[in-house]
């Protein structure tokens, strides 16, 4: 216990505002008729390539053809309809930083695991065991920071690929 | 219905044809007007200068004149919004008598008065300047900040019922002027380069008449246009609602 | 210097000030269109709001939770008072793995605290990895925007500072091209480096996770490279669930930059196998903040830069001008909190126009905040003192209705005179305004004659 945490938590008890109300939250968030529509047109606007497929060995030989030796591919847990973002759990966890370093990334999701927004996404991921690491992501990385002009691939992948299977 | 106007200060000293013309317009529309010769100001100037204290003498003052009245309207959306948003703060209880009846000219003829036609015409390309407290304090338009809700405005429909009226679009139509009371002397510079911004904006729509439900705004605008020969004129929206502009 | 003298500065030069004006302005309206795409917007707002302010209500049993949980999870959980005591903390464990190159994200706690100077003075390097604060890094300038650090530049003003620092072509001004020399000159960095800090987004009490937000996969790399993974938040980064984390997902990239999420969206949950994750925690003046009826709501903003890009002030006078660690509504309420006499013009660089209260993410109430901030700067007798005693006397000639008839009278009869007598407040209007012509007769004496 340090002198800081003591006296912080003291000056926290101190300086609480009082009567709060209990937190309870409604559900409203956007639902999609077409999840999968709305997916790949968010995808699209984020800069990512979405590549329909029927399995994910077919994804898997695309792969092969469409990237070099440079490019990585993942499995994506679920992904989200209102903003193209893919749920990649890290359970292999020596694997971080490696699709970070990738100049194409790509990922195989499975149609069905298309939620309609974050709400749905969080509630499904916290009802499993969550991994140590774990990232949404939802396109390319990308950069506005010379000049407020766009710029696909900042420091992680320049290319995104989805397999929606 | 008897209603208390109120005039704010500068209008009462520099705009006096923009008071008449909320006398007229409420006139016309049944209401029994009275303006009570004991008001001064709502003492806004005070309060966004921090002394609070000062403005609740002048916050007092207008409650113990107006109390009496079935409501209280004002041709200036940022003294009904000082009234309505800080007068409980300053005064306290002693507010109630007149926060909920308080209106904005352009929302009272329409909320309450009901007004569906007018007796006007104007020919000119008008831009509404869309004063900020107006705006997001009174509500009387949706702000552009919140386009998720239903789009509507009063000063707009309003303006609708003029005979003639052509309303050009603004590439901001919301943007603040750059008065801002104290603002405009004490950050003289950026208060400028606002106003200038705002005029180029009417200019592009090629307005040739901005009209504001505060005269404040248009006090800074007209100022700024005058000093450049930028040719636009500047009226109080009653003065549109209320007359024949050719 | 305050306020009013920096903005003049920025205004001075009208093509750079009305570049920087319409660059945030694009911002701003991305934002709209993103905004426009949820029809529950205004009522995600107020879950976001809802959510802060009984965050804020339970902070410190929250915190309490959240260490609990972060060391279950192997992680080592840190407490500071102050900047000073966070730098020295977060040497501390630098020092102990003996490293001395680190990689840093974008984290304006670490901004407020200082942190690069101190390790810099240490012997340590410290290269900011967010490509817009490298950019300022490399100029020796502080950011001048939380989400956009180097808005203020123009590319050519980048392209230089390349050219001299990393050696490109004094002609390549393309964005593209830049950017691509930093990533090479960065992939180098990050790969030497033995350490990474990172800032927090958002911290979950019942989980202990820390949530981290990148658009450049900085973050991503900086955590993911070295061994050693150290994560710095103020106290108020707190969020209670884990689900609670949808709510602000869905509303700080599109207040932020119109983006419908941030590329990368990393939770930490445990530290990778062999590496070590530390946390610190961090008040330096939040939990006095939390105090201030008024401006405890100031503490739930989530960073997003939505009141910097709406401010029309901020938009004409740039970052720099408020010369505090975070600029814009949000800064100006912040600032003063903390060091009232150094920021007491920033509450007043502002027309209370009231954009920022509606672009807030968690509706903090920021221009009543600035209000009610120059209340308390001249109750504690800071501002302009000959304003204030003005003031006093408008109080006075405002509650008395012969007073104000005669002031009146003396304004219209004064502004009719020679310009020497006037006040050196309309001296200063009609530097670059006329007064508007002044009419024959007041409204007061028309309404008479309209009586009769």
């Amino acid at each position: 216990m340090t002198e800081a945490r003591t006296s912080i938590l003291a000056a926290l008890r101190e300086n609480r505002p009082k009567g709060e109300a209990d937190l309870v939250l409604e559900d409203i968030a956007i639902q999609y008729e077409d999840p999968f529509v709305s997916f790949s047109a968010m995808m699209k606007k984020n800069g990512g390539l979405v590549v329909a497929m029927d399995s994910a060995y077919s994804a898997v030989a695309d792969f092969a053809n469409r990237c070099g030796p440079d490019g990585v591919l993942l499995e994506g847990e679920l992904a989200v309809a209102e903003n193209a973002a893919i749920w990649i759990p890290f359970r292999d966890e020596a694997e971080r930083a490696r699709p970070f370093l990738a100049e194409t990334l790509a990922v195989i999701v499975r149609r069905a695991d298309i939620v309609s927004n974050m709400a749905q996404a969080y509630a499904r991921i916290g009802t499993g065991e969550l991994p140590g690491y774990g990232v949404f992501m939802a396109g390319p990385s990308k950069t506005a920071d010379i000049a407020q002009c766009l710029v696909i691939g900042a420091h992680g992948p320049i290319e995104f690929v989805t397999y929606l299977v | 219905m008897r209603v208390g106007l109120f005039i704010p200060c500068y209008v009462d000293q520099f705009f006096p044809s923009a008071g008449m013309a909320t006398v007229e317009l409420l006139e016309n529309h049944g209401c029994d007007v009275a303006f009570p010769e004991a008001q001064t100001c709502c003492g806004q100037p005070m309060a966004n200068a921090g002394c609070s204290g000062d403005a609740a003498a002048a916050a007092r003052h207008f409650v113990d004149t107006f109390s009496g009245y079935d409501y209280v309207v004002s041709p200036s959306g940022s003294c009904v919004a000082m009234v309505k948003h800080q007068y409980p703060k300053i005064v306290g209880n002693a507010a109630s008598s007149v926060v909920s009846k308080t209106y904005e000219i352009c929302e009272f003829l329409l909320d309450v008065v009901k007004v569906t036609q007018l007796q006007a015409s104007c020919s000119k390309l008008v831009a509404i300047q869309m004063a900020c407290h107006g705006t997001r304090e009174l509500r009387l338009a949706t702000g552009s900040e919140r386009p998720a809700l239903p789009t509507f405005s009063k000063p707009r429909q309003l303006l609708e019922m003029v005979d003639g009226m052509q309303l050009v679009e603004l590439q901001r139509p919301d943007e603040c002027c750059g008065f801002g009371g104290l603002f405009s002397i004490d950050e003289v510079d950026v208060s400028c380069a606002m106003g200038d911004d705002k005029l180029s904006d009417f200019q592009q729509a090629r307005a040739e008449l901005v009209v504001s439900t505060d005269m404040s705004c248009l006090m800074h605008l007209g100022g700024l246009s005058s000093r450049q020969d930028r040719g636009l004129k500047f009226a109080h929206i009653a003065e549109v609602l209320n007359g024949d502009w050719a | 210097m305050k306020h009013p003298e920096a903005a003049a500065g920025f205004v001075a030069d009208s093509a750079k000030s009305s570049w920087h004006d319409q660059a945030l302005w694009g911002v701003r309206t991305k934002r709209d269109a993103a905004v426009s795409a949820i029809p529950e917007w205004e009522e995600l707002r107020e879950q976001g709001a809802r959510i802060k302010a009984w965050s804020l209500a339970h902070l410190d049993d929250l915190l309490v939770q959240f260490e609990a949980q972060c060391q279950q999870n192997g992680i080592v959980v840190h407490w500071a008072a102050d900047g000073p005591e966070h730098n020295r903390i977060v040497h501390g464990i630098l020092a102990k793995h003996r490293v001395k190159k680190l990689v840093k994200s974008k984290s304006m706690l670490t901004e407020e605290c200082r942190l690069n100077e101190h390790l810099e003075a240490q012997g340590m390097e410290v290269i900011d990895t967010d490509l817009g604060e490298r950019i300022v890094q490399l100029r020796h300038e502080p950011p001048s925007h939380i989400v956009l650090p180097a808005i203020h530049l123009q590319k050519e003003e980048i392209a230089e500072t390349f050219h001299k620092t990393m050696g490109t072509p004094a002609d390549m001004t393309d964005e593209t091209e830049l950017t691509r020399a930093a990533r090479k000159d960065f992939r180098e960095r990050f790969l030497q480096a033995e350490a990474g800090v990172t800032g927090v987004n958002f911290a979950v009490a019942d989980k202990g996770i820390v949530v981290v937000c990148t658009n450049e996969g900085n973050a991503d790399l900086g955590a993911g490279l070295p061994r050693l993974h150290i994560a710095c938040m103020g106290i108020e980064k707190i969020i209670p669930k884990f689900d609670h984390l949808s709510v602000f997902t869905r509303l700080l990239a599109r207040s932020a930059t119109g983006q419908p999420i941030t590329v990368y969206t990393i939770h930490f949950h445990k530290p990778k196998p062999g590496g070590e994750m530390h946390v610190v925690i961090v008040d330096n003046g939040r939990s006095a903040l939390l105090g201030r009826k008024d401006f405890r709501r100031s503490l739930g903003c989530i960073r997003c830069g939505a009141c910097m890009n709406t401010c029309p002030i901020y938009r004409r006078s740039g970052g720099h001008s408020y010369m505090a660690t975070v600029p814009g509504p949000i800064g100006s309420t912040l600032a003063p909190s903390k060091d009232p006499k150094t920021h007491d013009s920033l509450p007043f660089a502002s027309t209370l126009c009231g954009s920022c209260t509606d672009v807030c993410p968690v509706k903090i109430d920021l221009h009543q905040q600035l209000l009610a901030w120059r209340g308390e700067l001249v109750k504690m007798g800071y501002g302009d003192r000959k304003k204030i005693r003005s003031m006093k006397l408008a109080g006075k000639v405002l509650s008395s209705p012969t007073l104000y008839k005669l002031a009146g009278i003396g304004a219209r009869i004064a502004l009719r005179g020679p310009r020497f007598v006037l006040p050196s407040e309309a001296k200063k209007w009609l530097t670059n305004r006329d007064l508007p012509p002044v009419p024959e007769e007041s409204f007061r004496a028309r309404y008479r004659r309209h009586q009769k």
